[in-house]
Parts: C-alpha cells; structure tokens; sequence
C-alpha cells in the first residue's frame, strides 16, 4: 500500500472533513475504504465534526462501516 | 541572542480578537472583484520569482475558472504555485522564528489561526474544491484541471500580519510580499497561477453560515453563489441538493429519506424534517432496542441508545434501519440502513462491522474503536469486543 503524505484515514464526500492521525511519526496506507495506520508511539485522531480519540501505539487496520442501498439492497460502506 | 516575545501586553490581548474579525471580514467577502488591486498584487509576486506580468484571464467563479484552466490547459506552462508560497514563506518564517517564543506562536495559532482555519478552510475552501471536483468531475474527465490554489489562506495571513503588530519584524521585501498577498486576498477569491497566465477567480456574491466562524449553512436557498449562477447548498456545513436546502421542512415528504444516500445528507435530512414524524409517516416499528455505555471524548460513561426499526418509504417495500445518538454532535441523530433479516441491535451492528458474532469476545478479544463511521482494529486482533473501547 502507497504511503499517504496527508495521513488521511478517511474523508467524507459531503463536508470534504476528515479522519486523520495526528502524531509525527504516525504513517497512513493506501486509498478508498481500506487503510492501515502505523502508530509507533500511539496517536491522536482528529475530525472537524467529531471528538478526539487517542489511539495505544500499534498497527491497525482501517475500514469504513457498511450499510444496505435502501433501494438496490447491494451492501457497501457508508458515504459519507 | 535576541529577546523572543514571551507574552502579549494586555492592550495586544485585547486586540486579538478584533484582528481575527477583520481577516474574518475579508475572508467572507461578498463585493465584486477589483481587477485592478488583483492584477498589481499578483503582477508584483510574480516579480519577486523572476516572471513577467501574466496575461489575465478574470473568471466569476472557481468553477468557469476550472473550466479556462482546463481549455487553456494546452497553453499552460507550469504552475507557479509552489514558487508564490515559497517565496512568501521563507522570508517570513526566519523573522517569526528569531523574535516569538514557540509558547506564543502556540497559544497565537490557536486564538487566531485555528478558528479561521475551521471556518474558511475547511468549510469553505475545502468544500468549495470538493464541489469543483464533483460538478467538473462528469463533464470533463481526462481532462480534469490542477485544483490546487493560489491565495485563499487568510487564516495565514491574519497570523503573519498580528505577529508584525506585536513586534515582530519582517525584511522590507518580506513585509511588501504579506502586504502584497494581502491585497490579492482584499480584492479577489482565488487563482490559477502559470507563467504566462493567470487565471483569477471573482468572489462569491451570497455567503451563508451558521454563524460568526460556523458552517456554511442556509436553510431555504443557497449558501454559496457566484455571479456566473454557479451556486452551492449547505445544511450545518453538509452539502445537500437543493431540493432539501430550499423546500420547507413541512413540505417534504418524509419518504425521500430514501433519495439520501449519503450518511450524512441523511442526518441533515433526519434533522430539518424530524425523526418522529419520519417514524410516524412511515408506519415504521421498533423491532428492537439496546442502551450501551460507552466512553467518548467528552464523558467516560455515555450512555447510547439504538434502536433498530422496520418503515415502509411509499412503496410497500420493508426497510430496517439502525438509529443512534451521534457521539459528538448532541441531539444530532443518524439513520443507516441494514438488511431486514436483522432483528437484534447486535445483529445490525455485526453487519456494520462487517463481523459474525463468532468474531465477538467481550472476555478475551481485543479493543476496537470508531470515529464517525471509520472502523480502527489492531492489526494482529482476531476476535474483537463486542463495543468500542471509545467511540466519537
């Protein structure tokens, strides 16, 4: 996965806000709804609409929640 | 070694918030575009690059701009944007450096940058080039312009030009340049900087918002126009059609839930029309409902209720629907669809964690957590508890 220069773990088509780690040495992978953050020292997320939350040192895994089309019923992640 | 500034006098204090109005004022300027202030500014930045005056092309908004920047693309050199900021940049930043101490360049982004930063970055600039990127997107393609540009920062702007007024002192060229990038950003919107041509956006004539240093917002027509009748809708800074900015919360027909796909254009639906009578229009049951506490940023113990519930939208087909509290936006609520083979809220949940409740360990699995509608798990985790460790 391509390193991220914007450390973006997600954004929204709506607001053009986004999730994004925070910490100096935190690195963010890869594009669309699957990502991966390397936390070597623990992070901070941010949002323009949300609290923030501080992340343990670690690797995770990133991933938007998914929802039903009410009309085609085909599954996918929440746009937001 | 030179004295920095530790702290600002009492009258400076004072002062702060009446400097963050005025670059508050220019940055929400709605008059027409003076040609000629724009074209002195940017004719003489060209000059501290080495280039000669460009030829103009003046456009009434980002949008027709896009457009010229993508008919002239074969015309356009390269862009001089990163050759402007530099410019500007580093002959301010040895200056700020050498006379303010970083405890006041702290506490002075934040009294003075970050609340112009919200507001006019991220949602107007942001927005704005989203929506570019949206209404550009479909007509032209492979052909798509460069929408980096060139002088909409004026929470930058109002930082450097406080910081002169406190004591700090710039070089004579670096102090024509700020007044200079001021002058552009008193008399136009943004632009495309080339070699040859500079494309120059006008300002919006309609900017609508929440409040002083809020979101963009207007409920009943637009929130942003431009002279060219390129025009923007927003509720509480989501960008909505104009069908649910302009049409009475009355007049909407609560089954156009349906034609709002998008999460939070959802929740903006949700909250102009109400979700009792959403509810109540739409025959929609409660199949059922669970109350969880959860940690947030805001309170370790918060208590959260979902509720999963079945409507109809007009057509007679079932639709289920998860309901939940939005952590961070208080009386704010969000409506996600889930098949309606779930009948439990941890049913529903597992299906939007995209998870069997054979993944769930509430003893031994690992903490999890979500902001907004993003998913974080540790890498190595197999089995996940059942809530988040925190939630935002």
């Amino acid at each position: 996965m391509k390193k991220r220069t914007d450390k973006r773990l997600a954004e929204g088509e709506a607001t053009g806000h986004a999730h994004v780690a925070q910490a100096e040495d935190a690195e963010v992978f890869g594009d669309g709804f699957e990502r991966r953050l390397a936390a070597p020292t623990g992070t901070t997320i941010s949002h323009e609409e949300h609290g923030k939350i501080s992340l343990p040192v670690g690797n995770y895994r990133i991933s938007r929640q998914r929802e039903i089309d009410p009309d085609t019923e085909e599954i996918g992640s929440v746009a937001d | 070694m030179k004295t920095k500034i530790e702290r600002l006098s009492s009258e400076q204090e004072a002062e702060v918030s009446v400097w963050r109005d005025r670059y508050w004022d220019i940055g929400t300027c709605t008059d027409p575009i003076d040609r000629a202030k724009a074209a002195d500014a940017i004719s003489r930045m060209y000059g501290f690059i080495g280039k000669e005056q460009p030829i103009f092309v003046w456009c009434e908004s980002p949008f027709t701009s896009s457009l010229a920047v993508s008919v002239l693309r074969s015309s356009l050199s390269i862009s001089l944007w990163d050759s402007l900021q530099d410019s500007l940049r580093d002959s301010l930043w040895d200056s700020l450096w050498d006379s303010l101490s970083i405890s006041l360049q702290d506490s002075l982004s934040i009294s003075l940058w970050d609340s112009l930063w919200d507001s006019l970055q991220d949602s107007l600039s942001i927005s704005l080039r989203d929506s570019l990127w949206d209404s550009l997107r479909d007509s032209l393609r492979d052909s798509l312009p460069d929408l980096t540009v060139w002088g909409s920062a004026v929470w930058w702007l109002c930082f450097y030009r406080f910081c002169g007024y406190i004591g700090v002192r710039y070089s004579e060229e670096a102090a024509l340049k700020l007044a200079l990038y001021e002058q552009f950003a008193c008399s136009a919107f943004w632009a495309w900087p080339y070699a040859e041509i500079c494309i120059v956006s006008a300002r919006p004539n309609c900017l609508r918002w929440t409040k002083k240093y809020g979101v963009l917002h207007c409920d009943g027509g637009p929130a942003v126009q431009f002279r060219d009748g390129w025009t923007l809708w927003y509720l509480n800074g989501v960008r909505v059609p104009q069908w649910l900015a302009e049409t009475k919360d009355v007049d909407l027909a609560p089954a156009r839930i349906c034609q709002c796909k998008n999460a939070e254009v959802r929740r903006e639906f949700v909250r102009k029309v109400g979700l009792d009578r959403i509810y109540h229009a739409l025959g929609a049951m409660l199949i059922h409902e669970q109350t969880v506490t959860l940690a947030t940023p805001y309170s370790e113990a918060w208590s959260c209720r979902y509720r999963l519930c079945e409507m109809r939208c007009g057509d007679n087909v079932r639709r289920r629907v998860l309901e939940m509290p939005n952590p961070s936006l208080p009386g704010v609520l969000h409506v996600e669809y889930v098949p309606v083979q779930c009948e439990t809220v941890e049913q529903a949940m597992n299906f939007r964690l995209n998870r069997s409740e054979e993944d769930v360990d509430d003893d031994a699995g690992a903490d999890w957590f979500l902001h907004g509608d993003v998913i974080i798990v540790p890498e190595q985790a197999g089995r996940l508890k059942r809530w988040p460790a925190r939630i935002a």
